[in-house]
């Protein structure tokens, strides 16, 4: 059965500079050949700093942005397999309620004008499915497998928490019953027991409708919580992925260990290693050349310079560094 | 028993508004000494940052710090109470931004974007030192370097937006820190920033807290990071201390349902399962709402009937490591 979603050499560039004729002559690469899978009912986390290309990868695979170059596949059923980046706009549109989108801040996303009701059944009402009648009564089922009380359908989103706002966002991303939804830092904006609620709430879903989640995020206790398997992205390029064990217990790019060594853990008992990876992430439109991460790397060899590593597999990861580039093969 | 630095006893704050009196800070008492961090958490809106406000004059009208002591205890001399000084009075101008300082959430905000990183730095010298302009840019030069921004002089002439984010957070830290506070309010320093900035900013923090040995109050929601560098912990809930305890004592054993059920629902703290995370029921009272009892009542899991809602429970001694304000380990009727 052909995965989810597949992803391959996906290039998203921006044109920072053009000539006199408009053609681009230097470029932002915010998101550089980056190559992945997911399947159904998974949870992939891309995890990475600000300005690591996270976000754009999530636009990206939903069309939101057109990527310049790669490959994006899509299957919602596991048969048809739809080539997203060589669809049309209006072609894609009958795939959208297959994919779902739930953003990072809940006070922007939801229309402050609309009430619960009409945000819940605009994707509904959009895609033609039902009667209004039967509509009304699908809003009232999203709402209460998201949690939220029927009593609630006529206001607006003003009189909601961040948290029962998210609520609203994800019941409305459900009302579909897409196979993917991508998740952009859901519960970031959020307290911690609210936090807490959330990411159960997200659990129970994917449990009971199969969901498969790109559950884009940078808080590492989070995604060792929720995903099966992460990504780690650096300045544009992917450069670990694996099994949440595979990347969390032994994680092989030093990058993936310098971002686990400096993220704290709730737990004062826990080991501190106290430290610190020293540099900040490059400007996308200014990257260094050879591996993206050799002026921040505590293992950078004098070849890491020059050559850009290639993203090679062995035993089920994805990995992107000279230092392992001899363990796999080249691909 | 060394003396605190810094004392807050029973601090009261209100904000005025057309809709009512909120009630911000309702009695909170914490103290903090030379060398240590106090971790002061809760969730948004539980009065964390108010209180700090307070201590540096900075609660503006409609606000106003209706009741309890400030006490700061200044290098030589009696204690000076912050609370009886107005804000904009030459005492406390004196003392904040010199003895009393503090880092703010957002560097972008609380720096100017039309004066000169190196005149927001001169800014302070000049305000609370006596050095002339040539010795205050070799001190403010020095600041920068100290602080991890490199080529100091050149950086001196640049604008807040020509920074990073991390950049611009040690800057903040560079003029919270240049008249050697005996104080510093950090104001969730790393929210907003990257883990591998975070670690860097927090890093620094510390091995200045330890060539000056002054004290940190850390305001933040993120129990990691109070796990990582606090040495005491303040949980607030609803503008009250609820429990005070050391940072380990806290994290293995709470003792306010509050902290026990916060603790718990924190993904990878000791108290938190693998599987489903426990959540607290219910969700934060509005800001004019007012709870009888103890505030925490309506959503926790121990609530007695009969005491719990009528009654406020004092903040007291549970045992010798913790002070916590519940009426499970009052001595009373519970």
């Amino acid at each position: 059965m052909h995965p989810l979603l597949r992803v391959e050499h996906l290039r998203v560039w921006f044109p920072k500079e053009t000539s006199f004729f408009g053609a681009p002559t230097s470029w932002v690469k915010a998101v550089d050949d980056v190559c992945f899978e997911l399947r159904r009912g998974e949870t992939l986390a891309i995890v990475g700093e600000s300005g690591s290309g996270k976000t754009t990868t999530g636009l990206a695979v939903l069309r939101a942005i057109a990527p310049r170059e790669g490959s994006v596949q899509f299957s919602p059923d596991g048969r048809d397999v739809h080539e997203l980046s060589a669809l049309r706009q209006k072609q894609i549109r009958p795939l959208r309620r297959h994919m779902q989108m739930i953003f990072q801040d809940p006070f922007s996303s939801l229309n402050p004008r609309m009430t619960v009701q009409q945000i819940v059944a605009e994707p509904l009402k959009v895609n033609r499915v039902g009667t209004s009648k039967e509509r009304r009564e699908r809003v009232r089922g999203l709402l209460k497998e998201a949690g939220l009380s029927a009593q609630f359908l006529n206001r607006y989103p003003h009189a909601f928490s961040g948290g029962q706002r998210q609520r609203i966002v994800i019941a409305r991303a459900l009302a579909l019953n897409p196979a993917l939804i991508v998740c952009d830092e859901p519960v970031s904006a959020l307290d911690v027991s609210v936090q807490a609620q959330i990411l159960n709430l997200m659990m129970d879903l994917k449990e009971r409708h199969g969901l498969a989640y790109l559950f884009i995020a940078h808080d590492l206790e989070v995604v060792r919580h929720i995903a099966d398997r992460v990504a780690v992205m650096y300045a544009g390029r992917l450069v670990e992925e694996g099994t949440k064990r595979q990347v969390f217990d032994e994680p092989l790019h030093p990058y993936t260990r310098a971002l686990l060594a400096v993220s704290p853990k709730p737990d004062p008992e826990a080991e501190h290693l106290g430290a610190v990876l020293h540099g900040e992430v490059p400007d996308p439109s200014d990257l260094p050349s050879g591996c993206v991460f050799h002026p921040r790397c505590p293992e950078a060899m004098d070849c890491c310079r020059e050559v850009v590593p290639a993203q090679t597999e062995t035993q089920g990861r994805r990995i992107r560094c000279l230092l392992y580039e001899e363990l796999g093969e080249r691909g | 028993m060394p003396e605190p630095v810094l004392e807050l006893r029973d601090v009261h704050v209100e904000y005025n508004t057309d809709d009512g009196i909120v009630h911000a800070v309702r009695g909170a008492s914490y103290e903090v000494f030379a060398d240590e961090t106090l971790a002061l958490v809760g969730e948004s809106g539980c009065g964390k940052s108010q209180s700090a406000y307070a201590a540096m004059g900075l609660i503006q009208p409609p606000g106003r710090v209706t009741r309890g002591r400030i006490l700061f205890h200044p290098n030589g001399g009696g204690p000076v109470d912050l609370a009886g000084l107005h804000r904009n009075s030459r005492e406390m101008r004196r003392i904040r931004g010199g003895q009393v300082s503090m880092i703010f959430q957002e560097p972008m905000t609380a720096l100017s974007p039309v004066h000169r990183i190196g005149t927001q730095l001169d800014e302070v010298l000049r305000l609370h030192t006596d050095l002339d302009r040539r010795k205050r840019f070799d001190r403010a030069c020095d600041l920068l370097t100290k602080v991890g921004i490199p080529d100091a002089e050149k950086r001196w002439e640049q604008y807040s937006f020509e920074f990073s984010g991390g950049m611009r957070q040690r800057i903040m830290i560079a003029i919270a820190l240049a008249c050697h506070p005996r104080v510093l309010f950090a104001d969730e320093p790393t929210t907003g920033v990257d883990v591998t900035i975070q670690a860097q900013i927090l890093e620094l923090i510390r091995s200045l807290q330890a060539q000056t040995r002054m004290a940190v109050v850390l305001i933040t929601h993120d129990l990691a990071v109070v796990a990582e560098t606090a040495d005491r912990v303040a949980v607030m809930y609803l503008g009250r201390i609820v429990e005070l305890s050391d940072v380990k004592t806290i994290f293995a054993s709470p003792r306010h349902p509050y902290t026990v059920a916060l603790m718990k629902s924190v993904i990878g703290s000791p108290l938190a399962s693998d599987g489903r995370l426990q959540t607290i029921r219910g969700t934060v009272p509005g800001p004019l709402e007012r709870v009888a009892g103890c505030p925490f009542h309506p959503r926790c899991d121990r609530m007695i009937p009969d005491v719990c809602d009528c009654v406020l429970p004092e903040f007291e001694p549970v045992d010798d490591k913790t002070m916590a304000a519940c009426h499970l380990y009052g001595k009373g009727d519970a």
